[in-house]
């Protein structure tokens, strides 16, 4: 029955899972008004969930087509119109461009993601947002991301999925700044979208790299032309320096030949740059060094949105572009190990700025960077699988975490109206009892994220560790035997150096995960005056409209209370899923002796030609070997992290935290400071580009606008000034102006005026006419001996000249005037070598 | 979370639809059934209806009726123009109803309803009004035609008779792929612009108008006209309406602007006046009959060696650029926009700028080819550094929001220059598609921004601030005309730019920076949102700062009518580019093979030395019917 | 008598004439210099005409001339009395509203 409905080619099925959010946006985003909560949320969560359940079809539908033809990379695709065309590829062919969705294992349980979690997120926001009076738009924004998104992962090219990339984007930017009047608010958003357009940037480049090498914009299309993109042959290659080739010669005294390399020029293959371009995309949307910086201010978004934009979907959607086009980056070992050292880098830089902060939404935001930098050591060292299995895992356990913490805020909002003050971990503690489902759920994810044996988060971190310590991405020169050129490979360092950072961070990651944990939960509540003094004054301030919530201020406000079960019913199922979700892709485990991973052999079928590339660094059976030792330090690495925090905060009650701040206050301060990043940034290529700005504005002011129309008009008011000088009204200056005039007229009829011009007759000889005048005769010596040809003055007005080609002669032209008076010239003329042909000269 | 939220609305509780807009539905659906029986097509009815439905309550018949037919007839338009197949619209072969009368139609309409308003009276302003719209919505009437002839290579509805015989000036007008579209988006724009001019402003109502009208009959014959005699007339007639528009309704410093905008305009043209006269006589030297001529078809034929074409290449491009304008001479265009009134700096971006970026690619390109080729690299550079990337830095740079958009239009047409030099089909059907876009994406900008200027008379954007809160829909079409203009995807402005820059990037007539160029093009999408996106932020969000901004009337019925019709086609564009890429493909075809032929038949520097001569007529170089082809080469 | 001496006479007239009506600032009298100068082409047409009676267009161009002259009087006269309404003068370089 289904593939009489919907068969594989034409699976309209998807169609329908993208449609539904969008016309849940658009119902809510324009009548959203009119309808009232109740209808809003209705619609909201009918568009979420409906899409869902078609998901769900469309997953076991294609299930069903794996079953049935086993290996294959089976998809199922819905063509929508041919969008537009470019031309590319070899001989500028035309590439028509479809609007085309596709769905196969990888956005398949990227589908089941983003529908899944999103709708439990959405039913936790209709209780969150209950008092927002901009509640319709919220949920407008919100189907509409889901949609984004969807489009995104079953996009079936780049530029659909452009649409996706910058669509989430997009409502990123609006959800941030949804509440736009602070003014912080907008403004994170502004930073959001920017750094997304800078990596959208790098998207575009690989885009047009890879029309102009493989001549395909769609994944097959890539997948076909991939080949050419390694090459060793100079016009194949993309030329760094000089930029895209040629030469430098000098101008006028500019020394510029010194800038010529002297061994050739310098080259990288197509694939380096293609893959190097698309990563500065995906760290743009991933929140990878070097534009990270925008994923913490963007937690000024109300919480459910950094749960399922900021943690759940939108940022790791680099990750899944690296799956994607895993058969492009293998190409590019060198890239490879930019991905894996960044995401290493990150992992820890994110995990030391975390450990320090007390904004509970803050610390997640810093563990999300740290986890998506875990992500892209996974993709980086081509363990494609376990990198997206941690993607799989973390969408639970964070969501769950943001959504607990936007429970906790909720609660301590409820008596400190304040929403710096009601995030602050050092105004929380002993929650616990207060919220038990809250703290449990909590408690589960902290557990699968800080990677305690058989939860979610260990089997996902620990194979992504193994893999970074044991494999190695070949050289696809060596795989293809070229002679010579471009035999990168990573240096043998890279891979324990990754390993180490990897280990070091997850120690961190188990330490500041349990820190916020044992703050936010433990000991006794710490909230019952902190913030009411301040919030006194704010309030009074900024009486910003909201009624309900003004009691008086000085009373100490009702304890902190349980969330309806709107919102703890996902805190249940996500902590459940974080827990048990490891199983499905748990190869530490051995069934039979084969490894327990039904993910990993559902993904085979996407990555296949990729892993292709990737070896062990060691053969025989030594990987294996490594296996426990390996995992070993993972537990290890839980063990520590959670050991030192429950000393520090359980045992010792916080002292020792305290103690080692004022130890080094330095380097408190600066991790404080997120080790002042931003700032960084703000000095050096904001300030650039602000600088460069300026001069432009202010040469285009003074030199463009000012040069141009200033000097011309110069020329006419000085022209002018001298010409008035003459018009001085008087009528005998006119007058005598007047008779100079006529005076020189009439000389010139009484002088003489020899002259001639040459032209050449159709037979080729020259022909000198002489110019005619009042009683002119004329006396000619064409041969230029000195004598001329007839002894007196006749009327001979032309005479022709013949020349060999080459040869040069003077015609001598002799006039008399009707007054007597004698003028002559001398016509020098040239025949060049070169054929004359009629209507020259 | 409300403590956090000081929102735009107060909620209304629960409030389902009332009894008014279920009866409302109702009869919607009542006349979408009864109405879809005669259209062939009930799609765009019922979604006519569905917007009739949607407006916002407190707006009256007066809204709903034109918001639903502007929605319908766009709706028609996409579902009828639909590229049915390839293949069809690559058979070039001209439909045989093809009345040569139809473009002068189109020329004289508007010129004879200018001249029909100066005898009406000036006492009753409305019936002006009136007259003006309906002579506007008969000549996009007219345009109909043209969307339902297949535009293979070729030109259509080709009309060509002696004008001036003794001078070789012959009245030619035809049409193509790439001028259809120019032609579109005039007639498409001149009543949106007429409308909500007929807002703001009230003085000399009847002098308004009959510029308004001149002018719309100068752009389409400047389009339309093959003969360079006859461009150059209309070319020049389009000067005078606006600047008089900028002259007479412009604010405080207007007169500087005017003749700021005319001196700059005028200079170029009569260098290029000078080049179309050497081209006419040097014609008459080398042809056959010894009779000047100014036909495009045949002046394209001169085969000029390096010393004159350059010089005559010249002299033609700097009038394209300033009137593009690319940098340096750029300068005039803020100017001009921030003096001039809102429907004028509407014309003035949306169509009058495309008058040099089409006189690129049809006269520079199709008469110089050698010239054009061998500057491209360089002028290349000029409209990446100089276009995109400082056009973009200065918008970035500037307080007055009408400036900011201006500087916004050197960017974006910097996209199309560099489109145009990279000569690549992909390259150039971007840029022929980023010249509507820019149309509809600056003009909705410019239209809007009128808006507030109504209301506020300041141009400066400290002087907003948190306007989200008093005119919550203002805002909301603001950001997506801001999007469009961004160039976000499924929008307009991103099948252009794609276009422009993936065809730049595989381009050969930009020697080996073609590479750079694209980057630096790509660059400029980051520049745009940083730009666009601050000065949204600084008008709309935050608190409100100002007193006077606190209590201001969201966009009203009137205004919402003008700026649907581009707010629709930002997202038709952006969802369905075939409609316009597959009729002006084979056009732009012709042209890139006809530059590139040329350029390869001579080893560089690709110039023909010698004495100027005629190249042999090639059945491909003059596109015309086989009829009309002797007329074009008497 | 021969034709020289008449051209010689009008020659002599058109100069006095001319320089009469540059060095003179008295609008009047310009006027009459400038009535001298017409006549001595008159004279020269006339004798030319003499000289050579094959046609009468000598002549009849001094007629021409003559009712010429009385028109170009009246208006000339016309505006040295305007002048002289505006300015109390008939000297001309006291007349220069013309100036810049």
């Amino acid at each position: 029955m289904m593939d009489s409905l919907f068969p594989p080619e034409n699976f309209s099925l998807l169609a329908l899972i993208v449609a539904f959010p969008l016309l849940g946006a658009f119902v809510n985003g324009v009548w959203g008004q009119q309808l009232g909560k109740r209808a809003v949320r209705f619609m909201a969560l009918t568009a979420v969930g409906l899409s869902f359940v078609a998901s769900v079809i469309t997953f076991l539908a294609l299930a069903k087509l794996v079953e049935h033809d086993k290996g294959e990379h089976v998809k199922l695709a819905w063509t929508a119109w041919e969008w537009m065309h470019t031309t590319g590829g070899h001989g500028n062919t035309e590439i028509p461009i479809q609007l085309k969705l596709s769905v196969d294992a990888l956005s398949g349980v990227m589908m089941l993601v983003i529908t899944g979690v999103g709708f439990l997120i959405h039913l936790y926001a209709t209780s969150y947002m209950e008092d927002d009076p901009a509640f319709w738009k919220f949920f407008a924004y919100l189907n509409l991301f889901v949609f984004a998104m969807l489009v995104l992962v079953l996009a079936d090219n780049l530029p659909v999925l452009f649409i996706g990339w910058e669509g989430v984007g997009l409502c990123s930017y609006l959800l941030i700044g949804f509440w736009y009047q602070e003014l912080p608010n907008a403004a994170a958003g502004k930073k959001a979208f920017i750094a997304n357009r800078i990596g959208d940037f790098g998207l575009i480049c690989g885009m047009f790299l890879l029309v102009h090498y493989t001549g395909a914009l769609d994944w097959t299309g890539i997948a076909n032309g991939s080949g050419s993109l390694v090459s060793t042959v100079d016009l194949q290659r993309v030329h760094v320096w000089p930029i895209g080739g040629g030469e430098f010669r000098d101008i006028g005294f500019l020394p510029l030949h010194l800038l010529q390399p002297h061994a050739g020029n310098i080259t990288i293959s197509a694939a380096t740059a293609i893959a190097l371009m698309l990563f500065l995309g995906c760290t743009g949307k991933s929140a990878q060094i070097p534009l990270y910086v925008w994923l913490p201010d963007a937690m000024a978004g109300p919480t459910p949105v950094s749960a399922l934009i900021h943690a759940a979907t939108m940022v790791t959607a680099g990750v899944y572009l690296v799956c994607r086009l895993s058969f492009v980056f293998v190409l590019s070992p060198f890239t490879m190990t930019v991905i894996a050292i960044t995401g290493a880098a990150t992992a820890l830089l994110a995990a030391t700025i975390a450990l320090v902060q007390n904004d509970i939404k803050k610390v997640l935001a810093y563990s999300t960077v740290s986890q998506l930098g875990f992500m892209f050591i996974g993709v980086g060292v081509g363990a494609f699988t376990a990198g997206f299995f941690h993607v799989f895992t973390h969408a639970f356990f964070k969501a769950c975490l943001f959504l607990g913490a936007g429970s906790v805020i909720h609660a301590m909002h409820a008596r400190i109206h304040d929403g710096v003050q009601s995030q602050d971990v050092r105004n929380m503690g002993g929650l616990r009892k207060y919220m038990p489902l809250t703290y449990w759920t909590f408690f589960a994810s902290t557990l699968a994220i800080a990677g305690c044996p058989f939860t979610s988060g260990f089997f996902s971190k620990d194979e992504i560790l193994y893999r970074a310590f044991v494999d190695h991405t070949v050289n696809p020169f060596r795989i293809a035997a070229y002679s010579d050129g471009g035999h990168w490979a990573a240096p043998n360092w890279v891979a324990p150096a990754v390993f180490i950072v990897g280990l070091l961070a997850a120690v961190m990651t188990a330490f500041y995960m349990f820190r916020v944990m044992f703050l936010t939960f433990h000991g006794d509540f710490r909230g019952w005056t902190i913030g009411r003094a301040s919030m006194i004054s704010h309030s009074e301030v900024s009486g910003h409209g909201h009624g309900e919530h003004h009691e008086d201020l000085t009373k100490p406000g009702h304890a902190p209370h349980e969330s309806p079960w709107q919102m703890t019913v996902p805190l249940i199922v996500l902590g459940t899923c974080a827990i048990f979700a490891g199983f499905l892709n748990a190869p530490i485990i051995k069934i039979g002796g084969k490894p327990w991973e039904p993910m990993g052999k559902w993904l085979d079928p996407v990555f296949e030609d990729a892993v292709k590339a990737v070896g062990f660094r060691q053969p025989g059976e030594w990987a294996a070997s490594m296996e426990w030792p390996l995992a070993a330090c993972g537990i290890s690495a839980f063990v520590i992290g959670t050991g030192v925090a429950y000393w520090m905060y359980i045992a010792q009650a916080g002292r020792p935290a305290k103690s080692l701040a004022e130890a080094m206050p330095g380097l408190h301060k600066l991790l404080m400071d997120k080790w002042r990043i931003d700032e960084l940034y703000e000095v050096t290529v904001l300030a650039m580009v602000d600088a460069l700005a300026d001069t432009f504005a202010v040469f285009d002011q003074s030199v463009v606008d000012g040069l141009l129309p200033r000097l011309s008009s110069l020329i006419v008011v000085g022209l002018g000034t001298v010409l008035r000088v003459f018009q001085n009204g008087v009528v005998h200056v006119y007058a005598a102006f007047m008779v100079v005039g006529l005076a020189a007229t009439g000389w010139f009829f009484v002088a003489p005026h020899a002259d001639a011009t040459v032209t050449v007759s159709d037979n080729g000889d020259y022909v000198v006419q002489a110019s005619p005048g009042m009683g002119y005769s004329y006396q000619w010596d064409t041969n230029g001996d000195g004598t001329p040809d007839e002894k007196t003055f006749g009327n001979t007005q032309q005479v022709k000249v013949h020349l060999d080609p080459g040869k040069s002669q003077t015609v001598r032209l002799e006039v008399q005037n009707a007054f007597g008076l004698h003028g002559a010239k001398e016509i020098p003329i040239t025949r060049p070598s070169a054929p004359l042909e009629v209507g020259q000269l | 979370m409300s403590t956090h939220t000081t929102s735009t609305r107060e909620d209304e509780g629960v409030t389902k639809f009332g009894t008014r807009e279920l009866t409302l539905l109702a009869l919607v659906a009542l006349v979408a059934v009864v109405a879809a029986r005669f259209v062939d097509a009930s799609v765009p009815v019922i979604l006519a209806a569905v917007v009739a439905a949607l407006v916002p309550r407190k707006h009256g018949w007066d809204v709903r009726l034109p918001l639903a037919v502007i929605t319908g007839l766009l709706v028609l338009f996409v579902l009828r123009a639909w590229p049915a197949s390839s293949e069809d619209i690559d058979s070039a072969a001209a439909a045989t109803t093809e009345s040569p009368k139809l473009l002068s139609w189109l020329i004289g309409l508007p010129l004879a309803g200018a001249a029909f308003v100066l005898f009406l009276p000036r006492q009753s302003p409305q019936l002006v009004r009136n007259f003006t719209m309906l002579v506007m919505f008969a000549t996009l009437a007219l345009t109909i035609p043209l969307l339902n002839v297949t535009m293979g290579r070729g030109f259509h509805f080709n009309q060509d008779i002696p004008w001036l015989a003794s001078l070789g000036i012959r009245y030619h007008v035809a049409i193509d792929g790439i001028t259809l579209w120019l032609v579109m988006l005039t007639v498409f724009l001149q009543p949106v612009a007429a409308w909500v001019s007929f807002g703001s402003i009230q003085t000399r109502v009847k002098d308004w108008c009959f510029a308004l009208l001149l002018l719309e009959g100068a752009m389409l014959g400047a389009f339309l006209s093959l003969d360079l005699f006859l461009f150059y007339v209309f070319w020049e007639l389009m000067l005078i309406p606006m600047y008089v528009m900028i002259g007479v309704w412009g604010g405080a410093n207007r007169i500087k602007s005017a003749i700021k905008f005319f001196l700059y305009t005028m200079f170029g043209s009569v260098l290029m006046l000078a080049a179309i006269l050497y081209l006419a006589y040097t014609y008459a030297r080398v042809s056959p009959t010894h009779l000047p001529s100014f036909d495009y078809f045949e002046l394209s034929r001169l085969e000029l060696p390096q010393h004159v074409q350059i010089w005559l290449f010249a002299a033609f491009a700097l009038s394209f650029f300033i009137k593009v304008p690319m940098w340096p001479v750029h300068t005039w265009l803020p100017d001009a926009h921030t003096e001039a009134p809102t429907g004028g700096s509407i014309i003035l971006a949306a169509v009058m700028l495309k008058m040099g970026t089409y006189g690129y690619l049809r006269f520079c390109m199709g008469l110089f080819p050698e010239a054009a080729g061998s500057q491209a690299a360089t002028l290349a550079g000029v409209a990446v550094l100089g276009g995109i990337v400082y056009g973009a830095l200065c918008a970035w740079k500037q307080d007055d929001v009408k400036r900011l958009i201006a500087y916004s239009s050197v960017a974006h047409l910097g996209y199309v220059m560099l489109g145009l030099f990279a000569a690549t089909p992909a390259s150039i059907e971007g840029a022929v598609l980023q010249m509507v876009n820019h149309g509809i994406s600056t003009g909705a900008l410019f239209l809007l921004f009128g808006v507030i200027y109504d209301r506020r008379h300041t141009r400066m954007a400290d002087d907003f601030g948190g306007l989200a809160k008093p005119m919550p829909v203002y805002a909301t079409l603001f950001v997506i005309a801001t999007l469009a203009s961004v160039g976000l995807p499924a929008t307009n402005g991103f099948i252009g730019e794609f276009m422009v820059i993936t065809g730049t990037f595989v381009s050969n007539h930009l020697g080996h920076v073609n590479g750079i160029q694209a980057v630096g093009a790509a660059i400029g999408v980051i520049l745009g949102a940083l730009y666009m996106l601050s000065v949204v932020q600084k008008m709309f969000f935050g608190p409100i700062t100002k007193k006077e901004n606190e209590h201001l009337e969201d966009i009203n019925g009137r205004e919402m009518v003008a700026v649907a019709p581009l707010l629709i086609m930002v997202f038709v564009i952006g969802l369905f580019p075939n409609i316009f890429l597959s009729r002006m493909k084979g056009a732009v075809a012709r042209t890139e093979e006809a530059l590139s032929s040329r350029l390869e038949v001579n080893v560089p520097p690709r110039y023909y030395e010698g004495p100027i001569r005629l190249l042999p007529r090639a059945t491909e170089s003059s596109p015309l019917p086989a009829d009309l082809d002797q007329g074009a080469s008497k | 008598m021969p034709v020289e001496y008449y051209v010689t006479l009008s020659g002599i007239l058109f100069a006095i004439g001319g320089v009469g009506f540059l060095v003179r600032r008295n609008v009047l009298v310009a006027l009459m210099s400038i009535e001298v100068m017409l006549n001595a082409v008159n004279i020269a047409l006339v004798a030319f005409n003499r000289s050579r009676p094959a046609n009468l267009n000598g002549q009849m161009f001094t007629f021409f001339l003559i009712a010429a002259e009385a028109a170009e009087v009246a208006v000339g006269l016309a505006i040295v009395l305007s002048l002289f309404r505006i300015k109390r003068t008939v000297r001309s370089d006291e007349a220069d509203l013309l100036k810049n």
